[in-house]
């Protein structure tokens, strides 16, 4: 049987990682966290959804880069000046530029950390497992799984439908095609919120809630999972390590530079225990898969 | 021994003044095998929600009257989709048993036992999301049943589904009430797939009891209340004016083998091709992102003013065909054209409708291609029957009602070519016969209409030609009758019962191939 990441160890992970993907505001550090964990997920095999996920961040990313020096004027370095009619004054710095790079480096770090969660968990064990604690809190992140997958499906149909009613998606301005979108984003809205009402209509009606639950499979804390838990927490010392030292820090403003002289030796050391994390998931998430048994 | 019983019941949602459901008296017995049938939106689904509890104890809403009875009942919802929580079948048909904090190896004894009775075994491991319609809907039986809930209500569960799998459905509820006793209440708008297996039929009028009693004393009663929801086998023996009118395929051959003189032929209408195209594809190939291969070398043309039907079981590629057609895909190979104005109408009328009334819905799609058209609005609403609606928005209505809002929208911006993709999905049999006047109506002033659609009735109405799909590929093409006569699965419930004897396809084709050789009965 196909053994899947415990889900405390699975909630530890994402939390740590989304912390990292936060809070390292070193660029070195930031692309690290991408280029690994773009790596894993394609180790995992999302492969396919990687180069969906890439197309999406190219597009966030160019957008993100346009808008941040236009809304932050800080930073000294000025590589260029202007006054706008109704926009006012632009000053855009090599500063904001950087720090918007950084913003696009952590946003795809983001989204791969939800994907590697998503390709490492079992979810009926996950909803199983959260359940016992948080029965509340489980019918709320079910539905909005739910309705994640369903907004993605509808988006999809639901374009379509535009298109073909005459809806022009893909020409003209910003504020022309925001306005295009509108429609589109509230049939799916309306279509999403009666889908989870289903769900949760289809929860209750299988006493979802009624008191105390029993569980299909005891999740148990195995071998491998306590390695992993150990992997982590050695993650999880170097992360802190690194900020104690200012080494996973960076200024952006006034001017650019790193809270602390780059060390290529923490370097090398965040970059092998990043590795070792990953790989100690993916061989606990899919062990049938795996040559090494841990 | 009676299971349950609610008196003088009367039921209001959250926020109505208006009862959904005004003093019934409903009493089901153990074992029994009721139907609950109605036009879309008497409150059949409110009956089941109060049988199981979801109302007033899920949806809130005021109750008066008496509720007795057991109250381990399991639910069975329309959208297969949408009732599916988690992401192994084996896991889900567990979840309500882990709800109810049963014993781990008791447990695992009911799930596999539930699993080897509906024969879903084989699908234990596989992701719910991966199923067909039909075993979705297997899946989800198999959870209201592994608590050893011995009493099941189903709200319209094979509404959604293709022909087949809604076959097997029924077949099971069938062995589940016979051979193990199980008490079943099944809401059905469309009752041929039921009724002979009913013990009893409650008809819903506007939240009333309109009637009560077996399915023979039904079929009469609502013969002369509303014929179409009567049975196509069932209707034509009214319109006969039989004395016994038969639920059944087999039930209505045996009659007219006793009673009736066929004439043997019913003739062809011809069919002349238009040399214009309308729409073609050229050994078109397509395959999904994930390498589904969906359009095998698939050629069609479809002839302006023509009226095409592609049928298939699920998956087969008719809706990809059809997305093809509408310019929505791009084949992988081969060549794909329109030749003028393309209207599509989606499986899921939700995804039209965003509007705050029906009329703006239907402006919307004019302003669009800037062509505003106040008196094509106004014939539109009139023809679909939606005129009482205009100010109303789409979303309040009935889904029926929203199926015909959504091809109005559709109709508003004049296509030269209708696509439409199950456009019968929701409406009872009165509605559709409609739409099937409507199509035939547009046909006459040119337009060229491609369905893709499970209803073989509809297709025998409406289209000249038809497609049978098979796994991507195209099987027979040609006539409709030459496609549907003396089908054993594709084919209307009319011809099924000739078989043999002639080839009729519709009620009144039928009708008039037979002639009266001596009473039935007394």
């Amino acid at each position: 049987m196909c053994h899947k990441l415990h889900p405390a160890n699975a909630m530890v992970l994402i939390a740590v990682l989304i912390a990292a993907a936060l809070l390292v505001s070193h660029p070195a550090h930031s692309a690290l966290l991408v280029s690994v964990l773009s790596f894993s997920v394609a180790a995992f095999g999302g492969a396919g959804e990687l180069k969906g996920l890439l197309r999406f961040w190219i597009a966030t990313g160019i957008m993100i880069i346009i808008i941040n020096p236009l809304v932050s004027t800080q930073g000294d370095t000025v590589l260029y000046r202007t006054v706008l009619p109704l926009v006012g004054r632009i000053r855009i710095t090599v500063e904001s530029l950087a720090f918007a790079g950084l913003m696009v480096l952590r946003l795809f770090s983001m989204v791969l950390v939800i994907k590697l969660f998503g390709l490492s968990i079992d979810r009926d064990d996950f909803f199983g497992y959260l359940s016992r604690y948080m029965n509340k809190l489980v019918l709320t992140m079910s539905m909005t799984v739910n309705m994640i997958h369903r907004l993605r499906v509808e988006i999809q149909r639901v374009s379509e439908v535009m298109a073909m009613r005459g809806l022009d998606l893909k020409s003209g301005g910003l504020v022309k095609r925001t306005k295009a979108y509108y429609p589109m984003i509230k049939v799916v809205l309306i279509s999403s919120l009666e889908g989870s009402v289903n769900r949760a209509e289809a929860l209750y009606s299988r006493g979802y809630g009624n008191g105390n639950r029993s569980f299909y499979r005891e999740i148990r804390m195995t071998g491998k999972d306590r390695i992993h838990m150990a992997v982590l927490c050695i993650y999880i010392f170097v992360i802190v390590l690194g900020f104690s030292k200012g080494w996973l820090g960076f200024d952006f403003f006034p001017s650019i530079s790193p809270k602390s002289d780059f060390s290529a030796a923490y370097f090398a050391i965040h970059a092998a225990s990043l590795a070792i994390l990953i790989e100690t998931t993916r061989r606990c998430s899919a062990w049938k898969f795996s040559e090494w048994k841990i | 021994m009676e299971v349950f019983r609610m008196e003088n019941l009367t039921y209001y949602y959250p926020q109505k003044d208006k009862p959904a459901l005004s003093q019934l008296d409903v009493k089901i017995s153990d074992g029994e095998f009721l139907v609950v049938a109605g036009a879309s939106g008497s409150g059949k689904s409110t009956l089941a929600r109060i049988i199981s509890r979801l109302a007033p104890e899920f949806y809130g809403g005021k109750i008066e009257g008496e509720v007795k009875g057991s109250r381990d009942i399991g639910m069975v919802f329309q959208d297969p989709e949408k009732q599916l929580v988690m992401e192994t079948v084996e896991r889900e048909v567990a979840f309500p048993l882990e709800n109810r904090g049963v014993e781990r190896n008791l447990m695992r004894k009911q799930v596999l036992e539930v699993l080897s009775l509906l024969g879903i075994w084989h699908l234990k491991d596989k992701k719910t999301y991966e199923l067909s319609g039909g075993e979705k809907q297997k899946v989800a039986i198999a959870a209201a049943l592994a608590l050893r809930n011995r009493f099941l209500v189903l709200d319209e569960p094979v509404s959604q589904l293709d022909p087949m799998a809604a076959d097997e459905i029924m077949h099971l509820l069938k062995k589940l009430n016979d051979d193990l006793g199980f008490t079943i209440v099944l809401v059905e708008q469309r009752t041929e797939k039921c009724l002979s297996y009913a013990d009893r039929v409650v008809f819903l009028d506007n939240g009333e009891i309109a009637f009560s009693g077996k399915p023979a004393e039904y079929v009469k009663w609502v013969g002369n209340h509303d014929c179409n929801f009567l049975p196509p086998v069932t209707e034509l023996f009214w319109r006969l004016e039989a004395n016994t009118l038969p639920l059944t395929v087999k039930q209505g051959r045996e009659l007219i083998n006793r009673c009736y003189d066929v004439s043997k032929e019913v003739l062809e209408t011809s069919l002349d091709k238009t040399a214009d195209k309308a729409v073609a594809l050229e050994k078109v190939d397509f395959s999904f992102d994930d390498g589904t291969m969906a359009l095998d070398s698939v050629t069609l043309d479809v002839g302006k003013g023509e009226t095409l039907g592609i049928i298939g079981a699920n998956g087969a590629g008719k809706s990809t065909a059809l997305r093809i057609m509408a310019g929505l895909l791009k084949p992988c190979k081969g060549k794909a054209e329109a030749y003028g104005a393309v209207g599509y109408l989606s499986q899921e009328p939700n995804d039209y409708l965003f509007n705050d009334t029906v009329y703006e819905e239907l402006l919307f799609t004019q302003k669009n291609f800037q062509k505003i058209d106040c008196d094509l609005i106004e014939e539109i609403l009139g023809d679909l029957d939606i005129e009482s609606k205009r100010n109303v928005n789409p979303r309040d209505l009935s889904g029926g009602e929203r199926q015909r809002v959504a091809l109005a929208s559709v109709l508003a911006m004049k296509p030269q070519i209708l696509l439409l993709d199950e456009p019968t999905r929701g409406l009872n049999k009165g509605y559709k016969m409609r739409l099937a006047a409507y199509l035939r109506s547009l046909k006459e002033k040119g337009k060229t209409i491609v369905l893709v659609t499970h209803d073989m009735e509809f297709v025998a109405e409406v289209c000249d030609r038809s497609v049978i799909m098979f796994d991507g590929q195209i099987a027979q093409y040609g006539s409709t009758r030459e496609i549907l006569s003396g089908g054993l699965h594709f084919t209307t419930d009319i011809n099924r019962m000739f078989h043999g004897m002639a080839s009729p396809l519709k009620i009144g084709e039928a009708e008039c191939i037979c002639t009266e050789k001596g009473r039935d009965g007394p």
